[in-house]
């Protein structure tokens, strides 16, 4: 009997890397933003934020005024 | 009243006695003006407005949304407590609920004013100070009710002299000669618009060549020019009567494959000019008849 194709994450293999601080800072700069776990933010004591840059994209696409739409027509008079 | 335009002699004398009646009466019941294309609707409605001394509001009903968006932009600013004639053109266009208050407003009592609720208003229609005229190429896209409060005025066809008259007042500086003006007015299509349109073209042509005459030589060569074919065949119709005459009795199905038009568009954009004026039949299949053979025997 065959085994069964197995599933699921190989023994021993991880999904997260070591790496300095100031490698990341080398490579991407002091204001990059990147991405972490929430949990260990609330381990190191950083509380979260709200991501400014996208609701005020957001805010700013809804509160765009939407052109009018006009009904056409004219006008005339005797001469 | 209608001294500049020609034709439509039931339409005139139907307007008239309606401008009159209004002398006395006050009031004009809301009329539907019902024609094909080109029949000179808006320039009839022009002409009406001006002969009861009031300014025409002309509203393309294809770009009302809403009735909301008619209340703002163009019932308050311009015809509630005003006077003025208002057409409403391609009337088959409006929205649903607009009908429905045009139907309370134009019910047919024969009082001279009308208030009708509107959300938080009472818009008032007073029929001394406004006339409504409805247009329509559509009509049998209106609603019973809606065309039961209207008075119908029905535009027909132009005969071939009543065009000929057209083109010539356009012209009236041209010398047209060799009795071409009938040759004309037959590639005209009953149509008064197309009337206009070969006026400005053969003004065009008088003016490129510096002449104040127009012959048969000059008509020949516009019509060289511009593809004007015998009947105003379109260059299409010509080359459906060209399918038939070559292949024989056609089906809708053939003539599509051959043309690359959809079946629907053959029958409404070339097939209906062709068999008004006799120039095809159907019997089963699609065939040419003699008098569409002479035509295109002209037309090569």
């Amino acid at each position: 009997m065959k085994d069964k194709p197995r599933r699921g994450r190989p023994k021993g293999a991880t999904s997260f890397a070591r790496v300095s601080l100031q490698d990341l800072i080398d490579h991407l700069g002091p204001n990059a933003s990147v991405v972490v776990g929430k949990k260990w933010l609330d381990e190191i004591g950083l509380t979260l934020e709200a991501p400014v840059v996208s609701s005020r994209s957001i805010k700013t696409v809804a509160d765009e005024p939407k052109e009018e739409e006009k009904i056409a027509f004219s006008i005339s008079s005797p001469e | 009243m209608f001294d500049k335009l020609i034709g439509q002699p039931k339409v005139k004398s139907r307007l008239t006695f309606f401008a009159n009646a209004k002398k006395s009466r006050g009031r004009i019941p809301p009329l539907l003006f019902n024609g094909a294309k080109g029949l000179g609707k808006t320039e009839f409605a022009k002409e009406f407005a001006y002969g009861l001394e009031r300014r025409l509001m002309e509203i393309n009903c294809a770009t009302i949304r809403n009735d909301e968006q008619f209340m703002e932009q163009i019932f308050v600013p311009y015809i509630h407590d005003k006077e003025v004639t208002v057409l409403f053109d391609e009337c088959h266009r409006i929205p649903v609920k607009l009908t429905d208050l045009f139907l309370t407003a134009f019910n047919t009592d024969n009082k001279k004013k009308k208030s009708v609720a509107y959300g938080d208003y009472m818009l008032e229609f007073d029929f001394e100070r406004q006339t409504y005229l409805f247009a329509t190429t559509d009509m049998q896209k209106l609603s019973r009710p809606f065309k039961d409060r209207m008075t119908e005025i029905n535009f027909a066809p132009y005969s071939p002299e009543e065009l000929g008259e057209i083109v010539k007042l356009r012209l009236d500086w041209v010398d047209f000669r060799d009795e071409v003006i009938k040759d004309i007015s037959m590639t005209l299509r009953g149509n008064a618009r197309s009337a206009v349109k070969r006026a400005m073209e053969i003004e065009m042509f008088c003016d490129t060549y510096n002449h104040s005459h127009f012959g048969r030589e000059e008509w020949e060569t516009l019509c060289d020019t511009l593809e004007i074919l015998p009947f105003g065949l379109t260059p299409l119709e010509k080359q459906v009567l060209l399918i038939l005459k070559e292949r024989g009795a056609c089906t809708l199905q053939t003539l599509s494959a051959v043309t690359g038009m959809e079946r629907s568009a053959i029958q409404q954009e070339v097939e209906l000019h062709l068999l008004r004026e006799g120039f095809m039949r159907i019997d089963g299949k699609r065939e040419i008849t003699g008098k569409g053979h002479k035509v295109l025997d002209r037309a090569i």
